[in-house]
Formats: structure tokens, sequence, C-alpha cells
């Protein structure tokens, strides 16, 4: 952006200015992100956008039967063809998709904030506080997700919203544990001593300076845990616990579609590389973010002379 | 006329010193560990009045300026003594009562300023914390304030260096940052912990004309920490040395530097570039800094000190530790060869 006196410059070619240094660093992300960064956002951009516009894009509506049609192959009326009440899978695929990743990505969402800040917490509190909690993550660890996941179901009942909170609570803990991790390195550096200096208070420090410094790996390991639970969350659904019908999601469909294998194997084909391929563009922005945030080798040999173990590669594993 | 006589000369409702500490030590907060890293330390600066803590590392310059805004390390507590600033008792503070003392009142700066300012938030915003913090301004009150400040601590094109981030930023323009951040709320007193160590020499010249000015134009009392002779004299009006968690000596800055009396001061003199001159070698003393918890008794220094022996006093010197000896006018050191100073004020 050229050096203007803001005062004089008027408001609409400040604001043109503003825009196309937006779109100028929006080009500039673009070329600096790593490949699967890149590959996996424009998949996962594309896959979002069809699912909010699906009441839109979907040709037919998904519970609308036509029993006439029913199992019928792909054909340019129904191009990934019909289930066994003859509704359009392609339609059902779009507003099914919502759930999947919706449920996903709430639980996600919460799992992070609540893992994050907990940690953070921890790191900053240390004693009983900071052992308790850590062993309650090692015991949530040491269960299997859907284990815990199904036996929360069973106790609140099957739906959605069910659905998110067992998910929520087995899925907290991997953020909790990095983000402590990340928050004792962060805690020692020179800039947080410096904001204590200024009078800042502890949450105001934590809020300013611990979480956006550990935003990073937390960001990449969120979105590959986020592929990790679209696939739960389709198994969850698979076993009926998810979403009830009449409506569906990618997990029921599979389910649904599972009798009819032999005669229809596109109805199981269609859900399952639908779960497959978000899952996969999800786990390819966080390899892209996880490969940004690790130093890269070849970098650290050429300046220290000497293979050194990487710190981010450490943390990454925590 | 020392200068704090000055001030209070031209300010008289300031009668009281700004910073008083008394008795302070300060020890490693595990009992069994025992160690003490400051012993016994009064400390009084007035209001605009620039006093110079002078030692090697280990001294516990920088433990003694965290303690003054009760921010030790975990591992290390205050033992004993008495902090006051501007009459209140430090000590006896509340968290939100300390806050509003760090960086309202008392500023800090340290050194490796690049790694004191945070690498994800701009540099104008860091600013700009102080002042919503202690000013309650808002964001764009803020903002405006910040790019005035580092304007004038002379930062060229603050508009554009505000939004900038701190790996953008050479060491001597990191340091000036800090300063405008620790100024920022107008604060009475300013620490100053290494502000010029790492820097280039002409960046460090600039740094502490750059204090100087900031003294000047704000009535700043300044704590100047360093291990540098030639920082202390160009800003200094008292000087105190540590040695070991002690003040060995302390006076106004021309008498101590000319004629000092404690042989740490001494050779902390020959050590520094400025006595180098003549025969183009420079001074050190012989063998490291103790760990203050060796020395049951006697004299700290005594390990280190070719005085004794000249004077045939080492056997007192390992025996008792000396107290205090006023050789001058405001000048005392602790040493068992400093002959006490006849002044007509004692009888």
């Amino acid at each position: 952006m050229p050096r203007l006196d803001p005062s004089v410059v008027g408001r609409s070619s400040r604001l043109r200015a503003r825009g196309a240094e937006t779109i100028g660093r929006a080009l500039h992300i673009i070329r600096t992100r790593h490949g699967s960064f890149t590959v996996g956002g424009g998949i996962f951009l594309a896959i979002v956008s069809a699912l909010i516009l699906s009441p839109w894009l979907s040709p037919y509506d998904p519970n609308a039967q036509e029993l006439l049609q029913r199992l019928s192959s792909p054909s340019t009326q129904h191009w990934l063809g019909t289930d066994q009440f003859g509704r359009d899978v392609l339609s059902r695929l779009l507003i099914g998709g919502r759930f999947s990743v919706t449920v996903a990505a709430a639980t996600i969402a919460l799992s992070v904030i609540f893992g994050t800040i907990l940690g953070v917490l921890c790191a900053r509190a240390g004693g009983m506080v900071d052992e308790v909690t850590m062993r309650i993550v090692d015991l949530l660890i040491a269960f299997p997700d859907v284990l815990v996941a199904l036996f929360l179901i069973a106790l609140i009942g099957p739906g959605h919203v069910a659905l998110i909170a067992a998910l929520t609570v087995v899925g907290w803990t991997p953020f909790a544990r990095m983000a402590r991790s990340l928050a004792l390195e962060i805690n020692a550096k020179d800039y947080i001593m410096a904001a204590e200096v200024l009078g800042c208070s502890r949450s105001f420090i934590i809020f300013r300076h611990v979480i956006p410094n550990a935003y990073r790996p937390i960001a990449a390991i969120t979105f590959l845990r986020f592929g990790h639970k679209l696939i739960t969350v389709g198994a969850l659904s698979f076993l009926g616990l998810g979403v009830q019908p009449p409506n569906s999601d990618w997990g029921a469909m599979l389910a649904d579609a599972l009798r009819f294998v032999e005669r229809a194997p596109l109805l199981a084909f269609s859900p399952g590389f639908a779960i497959f391929i978000t899952a996969l563009a999800v786990t390819l922005i966080g390899q892209g973010l996880e490969a940004e945030v690790k130093p890269r080798k070849d970098q650290r040999e050429s300046i220290l002379g000497t293979e050194s173990p990487s710190e981010g590669e450490e943390t990454m594993k925590a | 006329m020392t200068s704090e006589a000055m001030n209070r000369h031209r300010h008289p409702s300031s009668t009281t010193p700004l910073l008083e500490v008394e008795g302070l030590s300060i020890g490693s907060s595990e009992a069994e560990v025992g160690m003490v890293v400051v012993e016994n330390l009064d400390l009084t600066i007035g209001p605009g009045e620039v006093v110079a803590l002078v030692g090697e590392s280990g001294s516990g310059k920088t433990m003694t300026a965290l303690s003054l805004v009760q921010l030790l390390p975990a591992a290390f507590d205050i033992k004993n003594g008495s902090i006051k600033f501007d009459g209140s008792n430090v000590r006896a503070m509340t968290t939100m009562q300390l806050n509003k003392l760090r960086g309202g009142r008392i500023g800090i700066i340290f050194q490796q300023p690049q790694a004191m300012l945070d690498p994800t938030a701009t540099v104008g915003s860091q600013v700009a914390e102080s002042l919503r913090l202690h000013r309650g301004l808002d964001r764009r009150a803020a903002n405006a304030r910040v790019i005035e400040l580092l304007r004038e601590v002379g930062i060229p094109d603050p508009v554009e260096r505000a939004r900038g981030y701190a790996h953008q930023m050479s060491g001597g323009m990191a340091q000036r940052v800090m300063i405008a951040a620790a100024l920022s709320a107008d604060p009475n007193l300013l620490i100053a912990d290494e502000p010029t160590t790492g820097l280039d020499v002409t960046v460090q010249t600039q740094i502490l004309e750059l204090l100087d000015r900031q003294r000047r134009e704000r009535r700043l009392a300044i704590l100047l920490i360093t291990h540098d002779l030639t920082v202390v004299s160009s800003l200094a009006d008292r000087v105190a040395v540590m040695y070991a968690g002690r003040i060995v000596e302390e006076g106004p800055i021309r008498t101590v530097l000319r004629q000092p009396r404690h042989p740490y001061t001494q050779a902390l003199l020959r050590c520094s570039i400025l006595e180098a001159r003549d025969d183009q070698t420079l001074y050190s003393i012989p063998a490291g800094i103790e760990s203050v918890g060796e020395i049951s008794r006697g004299c700290r220094f005594r390990p280190r000190c070719a005085t004794a022996d000249e004077h045939g006093i080492s056997e007192q010197c390992e025996r008792q530790e000396p107290e205090f000896a006023d050789y001058a006018k405001d000048c005392r050191a602790r040493c068992w060869a400093v002959a006490p100073f006849d002044s007509p004020l004692q009888g």
C-alpha cells in the first residue's frame, strides 16, 4: 500500500486501496502456503459451499418418494441413482452432509475451545489443578473414543445434540494436552514477562499472548482431528445413534444402503465416498498446517550445520 | 548538593523518597536449600533521580529489580525487608494494586528487547496495551497516542512501524519500542535492566541519550541496572555497587568513579574500557563470583581481593564481614580497609 497521509486521502479511495490489499494478501497466502493445505482447502471449500447451497442445488426434495423409480442406476434424471424408496441419492447426499459436517464441526469447535482453555489454565495454575486435570485426560485417552461416546449416548439417548455432547466429552483431551505443553513453553518466553511487567492481568495475558502464540499448532491438529471426527460421526450414525429419521446423514445413508449393496452398490459407495473425501480434505489442510509449523529440517541444518531434534516435531507428537 | 536534594528543593511537595527499600533479603523459596541471593539491601531513589545498580552477572541485580514489582521467579521469594513506593507498602499490595503499579507507576525495560515483543502481535498493539490498561483509552485514542509515543522515542515512520512486527525491527528499534511501552502510562520510576547490553555501541549511546531526555522531560526516576560502568557514568546521579547479593559501595557517581574505595569497585573500574587506554590490555578480576551460599562468614570479596593482603588485614577479612563505613559525604563502603570519614555531622 502506498504511503499516503490518511487524513488527506478520501474515504472511497482508501477503501479501494484496502480492498486491493486484501486481495493481494489472499493471493500471497495461496502462493506461500503448503501444497496440501491449498489442495485440501480447495476441496473442503467446494464441499462446504455445496452443502450450504444444497437447498438450491439439490435437484429433488430429499424426502420425496418415487416408488416406481426404486433403486435405479445413475441416469440423467438421477445422477447418483435412487434409494429403496426412490429418493434421489444426490439430493439426500447434499442435505445429509449438512448434518454430518455440522455435527463434526460443532464437536471439534467445542473440543478445541474447551480443551485449549483448560490446557492453558493448567499450565498457568500448576500444582493440584494441573495434576488432577491431566490425570483425567490420561483416563479418557485410555478408553477408545467410540466406546465412551456409545456409553454416554446410551445414557442421554440418541440424536444429534447427544452426539455432539458425547463426542465433545471424549474429544477435548488431545487439545488440552497440547495446549498445556505449548503454554508451558510460551509462559517461559520473555514477552510474557514483558506483559506482566506492564501490569497485564493473567487472563489478559492468556487471551492476548498465550493463545495467539499457540494457535498455529493447535489449528493443525484441529483439522487433523476433524477428519477423524467425521468418520466417528459416520460410524455412530451408522449404528443409528445420530440423526433420527426422516432426516438422514452420511452414516445413516450408509447403514440403509447396506441391505441393497448387491443390487445397488453405488448406493453404499456414494455416502462412503462423501465421508472419505471430506475427511481427506480436512486432513490435508491439517497436514499442510502441520508442515508449516514444523521448522523445515533442511533449513535448520543449513543454518546450524548439525542435525538437532526440532521442537516443533516434539510438540506435535505430544 | 546531590540531585535528590536539588529535586526536593524544586518540588517541595515531594519530601518522601519515591522508592525506599530497607533490609531486603531474597532467597530460594524452598526452605531446605536456604540459598540467599540478595541480603540486607537498602536502596533509596528520590523523584527524578537516576540510581545505578552495578555488578557482574549473578550479583543479584535483576532479582532486586524484579522483587520491586513482586515478579520474582517462582523459585525465589522475599525473605525479609520492606519495599515502599511513594509511601505505600508494595509487599502488602493485592494483585489488582500490583497490576496498577506495574506499568502504571513503575515501568521496566530489559535486555534483548526483540524477545520482549510478542511475535504474533503488531508492535503498535503492544505499546497500546499499557495505554488501554492504565489510561483507559479506547482503541482509536490509544492507537493515536502510540504513534505519538513512537515518534517521541525516535522511531522513524511510526505509522508504518506500529503496524509491523517484532521480527522486522533491529535491537535498537525494539528497545525504543520497549521504552515507549514502558513510559506510555507516564510512570514515576523506570527500572532499566541492562538496557543497552547486546546493542551496537552507537545504538547504546542513542538509547542512553533517549533515556536521559525522557528523564529530564518527564522528571522520571530511573533505576539503571548494569554491569557496565561506562553506561553508568553518562546517566546516573548515584551509584550502588553490588557484589554477591550485597551492596559493597555506594555514593554520588562522581566520587565513586573518581576515587572508589572498595577493592571490588576499583577492580570493576579497571576492567572497564575507560581505563584500558594506557597499556592497551584489559584487566580482569581473578576467579569468578562465589555462589552466595558458599561464603558463611567474613567478607564476600575476600577470595578475589588483592587489597586485603596489601593491608595485612586478611585475617580480619576472613573472620568477620565488614559493616558500612562512611568515607566521604554520602559515600560508604563495606570494607575493612576503608577508614571512616570524620563527618562533622556525625560528631
